[in-house]
């Protein structure tokens, strides 16, 4: 492989990884704080592109849509958090599966809705014309556009990384993830907290879909592919964990990017044995708490 | 035999051409049945929604009675599901007692329902499904194929490719059986033409990001590419191999990585990919010039594609073969016959069938996307493209 080659994944790698960020940054918080597997994940990505390609549509401007759609999903997903999740977990209070079986259905709920407005067509949000074009840094031929798609999550996940490391409320947030019941007791309310945190990851899941629905194309089932590579990222990083999340997308999307060029035929297992290396090294994922509560 | 079945016997033999005319004035002439089983829900719905619209344009166009008899047309949906599929066709041919199957897009059915259909000695009625194996071991004399076979829309591009687009060639394809079948064809005859295959990769089905496959693709030196994904893989496929400013390797491939149910979505990206098919919107002869305004008056504005127009010439078949039997649609070797030796008024172009092996003999256009209306437009047209391999015997 040249230096260029090498580079070129290098870029391809930290693109994608950005966005899985996004993705997975709202997937771990919540299983953090609710210990749920939130599979509405993937519909709320879903309906951000879709919300981002109507307000194109309307206006014209792919920016307004990049903003309209964090903000539709941020309070669709806070609202689904508020009256949908919370009356089944004060209700059933221990079990993981009702609410696991509810977000199921968000899903399904979700991606029939999609089809009945805007049809099971695949349609296409158009890049913004100030992003078309490439850039050649070092001999190697990278979109613009992509270098935006990086920059904008890679901004975003500073951002991110402040508000939970640096400030009151992200040491409620990381409190809560780690032992909501104590966190409890010590007056945090972590109700509220569950509701803005859910907001949060359906507001971050928005932006990467509208980011990424530009680079691919929108149809009703399009979240699944994504979600999954997001689930593997927090597997890897450690279920409940923001770090972890980082490092696993990172490192997924590094895999990804060199497995397709070195190994082409054994990429998808590569991604797998890389995950199952990791779980028998450290059962609970890079940074994952050596032994959650019961 | 009860007598329910006594009397529809009698009346079919009757109706058949025993005394016609008699029959048709006291009005008791039996339908000619038509089962039409094609996807109408799941993935492939929007293949199978504007195939069946081909069938029902043939039925408004060509009448509703084949020689006084009416002809009915029983709609089944396979959801492209073989085992469906199957269930499906048993209950056409069992319960519906149909003359004919028209069906069905997914190859998978094709495959599954296929020995049911050769021991049920019913005209089988294929628009699309293009799964080689039907003209190979698999063949039926009671099969007859409208679209192309796999090895139809790949075999041709190798020697084609080779003397227009260079002679190092990259092939990338979705990883199964129609994309591996697809590149295996055109790798051989790229091949034998004397052409060099530089490099090759099979993204898994589903891909989003094709990124990490183009810098070993740049570095390959090709001067083409052969392409085959479909649907949203085609989308982010085009999409970015333009982003990535690629198309100085030219891109060639099967007509779904540019067909009209992706050009919208692809848009400006899609210019400057080429495509082989058997149909082309813009195909300028006087059928289709005609074929393409009747269609879209019909459809309320829905374009004219490969599958409606298949759909559509499955009905000329069907209508032409029945009318040779005076609407016996019993004489199956007569019916059979009648379609191996006919030469369709497509709107493709003539179509005739192969005697070897009932698949069709097609003109296979060779086009290019342009820009300012994005769409596919003619540049060569292969004349007599027949399925490459052997191993039927009809």
């Amino acid at each position: 492989m040249s230096l260029s080659s090498i580079l070129t994944q290098v870029l391809m790698g930290l693109t994608v990884g950005a966005n899985l960020i996004l993705l997975a940054t709202g997937l771990t918080l919540v299983f953090g704080m609710m210990e749920i597997i939130n599979f509405a994940h993937s519909a709320l990505f879903m309906l951000g592109a879709y919300v981002g390609y109507v307000t194109y549509r309307i206006t014209g401007s792919f920016w307004l849509g990049l903003l309209v759609a964090p903000l539709a999903m941020g309070i669709l997903g806070a609202a689904l958090e508020r009256y949908f999740l919370r009356p089944i977990r004060t209700k059933y209070p221990t079990s993981h599966l009702l609410p696991l079986l509810l977000t199921f259905g968000l899903t399904l709920f979700f991606e029939g809705l999609a089809k009945m407005i805007w049809s099971a067509d695949i349609v296409s949000l158009p890049k913004p014309a100030a992003l078309a074009g490439v850039v050649t840094p070092g001999g190697v031929t990278f979109p613009i556009y992509w270098v935006f798609a990086f920059v904008t999550a890679a901004a975003l996940v500073a951002g991110l990384w402040l508000l939970v490391e640096r400030t009151a409320l992200g040491l409620k947030i990381r409190a809560a993830t780690q032992d909501p019941t104590m966190a409890a007791i010590l007056g945090v309310d972590v109700r509220r907290l569950n509701t803005f945190v859910f907001g949060l990851g359906s507001a971050l899941a928005a932006v990467a879909g509208v980011i990424l629905g530009a680079m691919t194309s929108l149809y009703p089932q399009m979240g699944l592919a994504f979600v999954i590579d997001a689930f593997i990222v927090i597997v890897i990083g450690g279920l409940g964990s923001f770090k972890g999340a980082i490092v696993g997308s990172l490192v997924l999307g590094q895999v990804q990017s060199f497995g397709v060029a070195l190994l082409p035929e054994f990429t998808n297992p590569l991604v797998f044995l890389v995950m199952a290396i990791v779980l028998i090294v450290r059962p609970s994922g890079i940074f994952g708490a050596v032994q959650r509560r019961s | 035999m009860n007598r329910r079945r006594f009397l529809k016997t009698t009346a079919a033999a009757t109706a058949a051409g025993l005394v016609p005319g008699f029959v048709r004035e006291l009005g008791a002439a039996t339908p000619i049945r038509v089962g039409l089983m094609l996807p109408f829900s799941k993935v492939m719905a929007s293949l199978g929604d504007s195939t069946a619209s081909g069938v029902m344009f043939g039925y408004k166009e060509l009448g509703a009675e084949i020689e006084g008899r009416p002809v009915q047309i029983i709609r089944e949906d396979d959801a492209a599901d073989p085992s469906l599929g199957l269930s499906k066709v048993r209950k056409l041919v069992e319960k519906d007692n149909v003359d004919v199957v028209i069906g069905t897009v997914s190859s998978g059915v094709a495959a599954a329902i296929r020995n049911y259909m050769h021991e049920s000695k019913r005209l089988w009625l294929n628009p699309i499904a293009t799964n080689d194996a039907l003209a190979e071991k698999e063949c039926s004399k009671y099969h007859f194929r409208f679209s192309a076979s796999a090895g139809q829309i790949s075999a041709p591009l190798g020697a084609w490719g080779k003397a227009k687009l260079g002679d190092r060639a990259y092939v990338i394809a979705s990883n199964y059986v129609y994309g591996q079948q697809t590149s295996a064809h055109f790798k051989k005859t790229f091949t034998a033409a004397g052409g060099q295959i530089v490099g090759e990769a099979y993204p898994p089905l589903g891909t989003n990001n094709f990124a990490p496959y183009f810098q070993p693709l740049r570095d390959s030196k090709a001067t083409m590419a052969f392409v085959n994904f479909v649907g949203s893989d085609a989308v982010a496929f085009v999409k970015q191999y333009a982003e990535f400013g690629l198309k100085s390797v030219k891109p060639i491939g099967p007509v779904n990585l540019v067909s009209e149910d992706v050009l919208p979505a692809q848009g400006d990206a899609a210019v400057g990919f080429y495509s082989i098919s058997y149909y082309t919107p813009s195909y300028d002869i006087p059928r289709n010039r005609w074929y393409a305004k009747a269609y879209r008056e019909f459809s309320q504005g829905k374009e004219p594609d490969h599958f409606n127009s298949a759909g559509f010439d499955v009905m000329q078949a069907l209508y032409g073969a029945l009318k040779s039997t005076k609407g016996d649609a019993s004489n199956k070797d007569k019916l059979i016959q009648w379609i191996e030796t006919a030469k369709l008024d497509s709107p493709r172009g003539p179509l005739r069938f192969d005697p070897k092996n009932h698949n069709p003999i097609l003109d296979q256009h060779i086009r290019i996307v342009e820009a300012n209306p994005v769409r596919s437009t003619v540049v060569d047209v292969l004349k007599d493209v027949t399925h490459p391999e052997g191993g039927c015997t009809l």
